[in-house]
């Protein structure tokens, strides 16, 4: 359960301006809903996703997530939350590009120190899921822009979050890898993970599998 | 979450390594070098004083030369009674000996006159040479050279005897009658050994004069003593004690100035500019990837972790590859190019059988000064891009 | 682990082992101590044959002032073997100062 209590952004500009991201927005997200956030380039979708995994801290408000106050943690456990409850596909896929695609996949899960049994079995498993066993050692940035973004969602996936997040995922892809993603999306949807995805992509404005629509604009939720 | 070592994050740090290969390469062979000059010069330097200090006990404890206007001059033989009466003096002993120039080869050769070549130290010169005829030594009419100056008589066309030129022009001509171990190189390379008559002929020495004195004496603790003695005596001479060789042995080479002065300053110099690259900032490449290793949930331990395995890494391996290259470079090789400056350009090529020397103190100053050092450069800038928010380092 | 984990730890294994070799084979060299010793106890002469292009290069311990100049009276160096060698503490003990007075 994800909950955005009177949260304000402010991003410092230059020495003195300011630019005010979010004002005072209030959100709740129940366990298994999958939401979509809409809304125009700078509305502040990009940074409701981030203070929801930690990446930022709000100016004011709070962020509450699975009943922890993640606004409030100390740097080395935001790592830890995200490393346990989030995946995040990011809108530039932020993969290592001189990495194998199966490398990128388990880096999350690196400081962990898995069982490597059990690892390989998990990896088997993501990699045919997404249609890539035969690019496991495949360079990424030798990969196609398809490919690059199921290895996206798969290390997003690697350590069964209860929260994905997905920023713009669709904006650098064509219709057909747009829809083909939908389809993952709907695979993903079991009723206890919940999914949050931002977009202004028309395609997801009208799927059925998305439980609730959120406007956004100049960082107020209409 | 198991306690054993994390191999995936090891793993990790060594693809790192490789995967910025040429910057990575770069450091490797140029730490690699430094340290390999260093530590080979260091060797060196600690064999030569080993050797010396393994011989230290052999010489002589007082040795006394008679100065002149600033000059070493000869000593009268007379003085020899007046020091045999100071009190713990056990033995004086009369030296004639100094340098011959052998102006065909452009060599100066060490001489050494002696008296001892009587039946009773047969098994002294066994010892010492490899093969010699101890009949023609007995007969005050032969030599023993070194293995430098047995080469360089062949190469200069004497086999077997040599003709020393007199001072007066006249010629001295002296059989070779054995040559000194190989093992005693070090020591004996350049040096003749024959009858104290012979020496006062070839240097036209007088039979009532010495080169210096040589002593012995009963006490070691006395020595000072005695040495003050003798300078009171004999005001004009030098006196020196086993003690101040030792001292002597120990500034053999002048830290302050010279090769080693030259050797530092250009080695730190370069060490400190590539700490000051690798200090100065992680490129935007690494930062960009320090940001995604923290979105995904690697804390700032974690990621500190990981550079410290690629800094120990690679600064580990150069100084250990440095190090055996080193040792066999200077021990095995006898160190090519390295050893013309310890020996200079003299045509006696000088032998440079080094004894294994290893001192602990220096090379884990040479350890410390570069690993941690390399290793804090490192870190520091992880660091401080580490510690930003995850969501800044990503743009 | 990775194939170039293990390629990496083995040669630092391989190195380090390479390093004891080398330190118990030169350990293990019969130290010839005692000829040196009766050869130095036979001559009674310091300094190593080591480097002899000068007199007082060779038998540094020995030397005097008068032996640097012997040749000039310029004090030429013998390039490498006096930049390498320092003088002998024992010429150093004769402490000598100018003053210019005014």
């Amino acid at each position: 359960m994800i909950e955005l209590k009177n949260v304000t952004k402010e991003f410092k500009v230059g020495a003195n301006d300011k630019v005010v991201a979010l004002k005072d927005i209030n959100l709740h997200v129940k366990e298994g809903e999958i939401v979509l956030l809409k809304g125009p380039s700078g509305s502040g979708k990009s940074t409701i996703l981030s203070l929801i995994a930690a990446l930022n801290k709000p100016t004011s408000g709070e962020v509450i997530v699975d009943g922890k106050r993640v606004s409030k943690l100390a740097d080395n456990f935001t790592s830890l939350f995200r490393r346990e409850n989030i995946g995040f596909i990011f809108q530039r896929y932020n993969l290592i590009p001189t990495l194998s695609a199966k490398e990128n996949v388990i880096v999350p899960l690196i400081p962990s120190n898995p069982d490597s049994a059990w690892l390989n079995d998990r990896l088997k498993k993501l990699f045919t899921n997404f249609s890539l066993q035969t690019k496991m050692d495949v360079i990424v940035k030798n990969l196609s822009g398809g490919e690059q973004q199921r290895v996206a969602i798969a290390r997003a996936l690697i350590n069964n979050p209860s929260i994905i997040i997905a920023d713009e995922p669709t904006a650098n892809l064509d219709k057909k890898l747009s829809l083909e993603f939908i389809e993952i999306l709907k695979k993903l949807k079991n009723g206890k993970n919940s999914i949050i995805i931002a977009s202004h992509d028309p395609l997801f404005f009208d799927l059925d599998f998305i439980d609730r629509q959120i406007d956004i604009h100049n960082g107020e939720i209409s | 979450m198991k306690s054993r070592f994390n191999t995936f994050l090891f793993d990790f740090s060594i693809l790192s390594i490789f995967r910025r290969g040429s910057k990575n390469i770069f450091i490797f062979f140029v730490f690699t070098l430094l340290i390999f000059l260093l530590s080979s010069v260091l060797f060196i330097s600690n064999s030569i004083k080993s050797e010396l200090d393994t011989t230290l006990n052999a010489l002589p404890d007082i040795t006394v030369q008679r100065l002149q206007a600033g000059r070493a001059v000869n000593m009268p033989l007379s003085r020899v009674n007046k020091l045999l009466a100071i009190q713990g003096v056990k033995a004086v002993v009369p030296r004639v000996w100094g340098y011959y120039y052998f102006a065909n080869a452009g060599v100066n050769f060490s001489i050494v006159g002696i008296d001892s070549f009587e039946d009773q130290y047969r098994d002294l010169y066994t010892k010492l040479c490899d093969k010699f005829d101890f009949d023609a030594l007995k007969k005050n009419r032969s030599m023993l050279v070194g293995s430098g100056v047995k080469k360089i008589l062949q190469n200069n066309f004497y086999g077997k005897y040599f003709n020393f030129i007199k001072p007066d022009g006249g010629l001295v001509k002296v059989k070779i009658a054995g040559v000194f171990k190989g093992d005693t190189k070090l020591e004996s390379n350049d040096v003749i050994v024959l009858p104290a008559k012979k020496a006062r002929e070839i240097f036209g020495i007088d039979k009532d004069k010495a080169v210096d004195f040589v002593l012995r004496i009963a006490n070691p603790v006395e020595i000072p003593n005695i040495a003050a003695k003798i300078t009171a005596l004999y005001p004009d001479t030098r006196v020196i004690t086993k003690e101040e060789l030792s001292i002597s042995y120990q500034n053999l080479f002048d830290y302050k100035g010279g090769l080693f002065l030259a050797l530092f300053v250009i080695s730190a110099f370069t060490f400190f500019m590539i700490i000051y690259d690798k200090a100065s900032g992680v490129s935007s490449d690494e930062k960009r990837e320090i940001g995604i290793l923290k979105a995904v949930g690697w804390t700032i331990d974690d990621i500190l972790k990981e550079k410290f395995y690629e800094a120990f890494i690679i600064s580990f391996v150069s100084f250990v590859t440095a190090l055996c290259l080193s040792i066999f470079y200077v021990y095995f090789l006898n160190a090519p190019l390295l050893k013309n400056v310890f020996i200079g350009y003299s045509n006696l090529k000088p032998a440079f059988d080094l004894p294994f020397s290893f001192d602990f103190q220096t090379f884990a100053i040479i350890f410390f000064l570069t690993v941690p050092i390399y290793i804090a450069a490192t870190i520091i800038p992880s660091w401080r891009v580490a510690s930003m928010d995850a969501d800044e380092v990503m743009r | 682990m990775k194939l170039i984990t293990i390629f990496t730890l083995s040669f630092m294994f391989l190195i380090s082992s390479l390093i004891c070799i080398e330190v118990i084979y030169l350990n293990m060299q019969d130290k010839r101590a005692t000829e040196k010793e009766t050869f130095v106890k036979l001559i009674g002469l310091p300094d190593l044959a080591i480097s002899n292009e000068t007199h007082y290069v060779r038998h540094r311990s020995l030397s005097d002032t008068f032996s640097i100049f012997s040749n000039s009276p310029t004090l030429s160096e013998n390039f490498p073997s006096t930049f390498v060698y320092n003088y002998s503490d024992i010429q150093k003990n004769l402490p000598s100062r100018i003053e210019i007075e005014k």
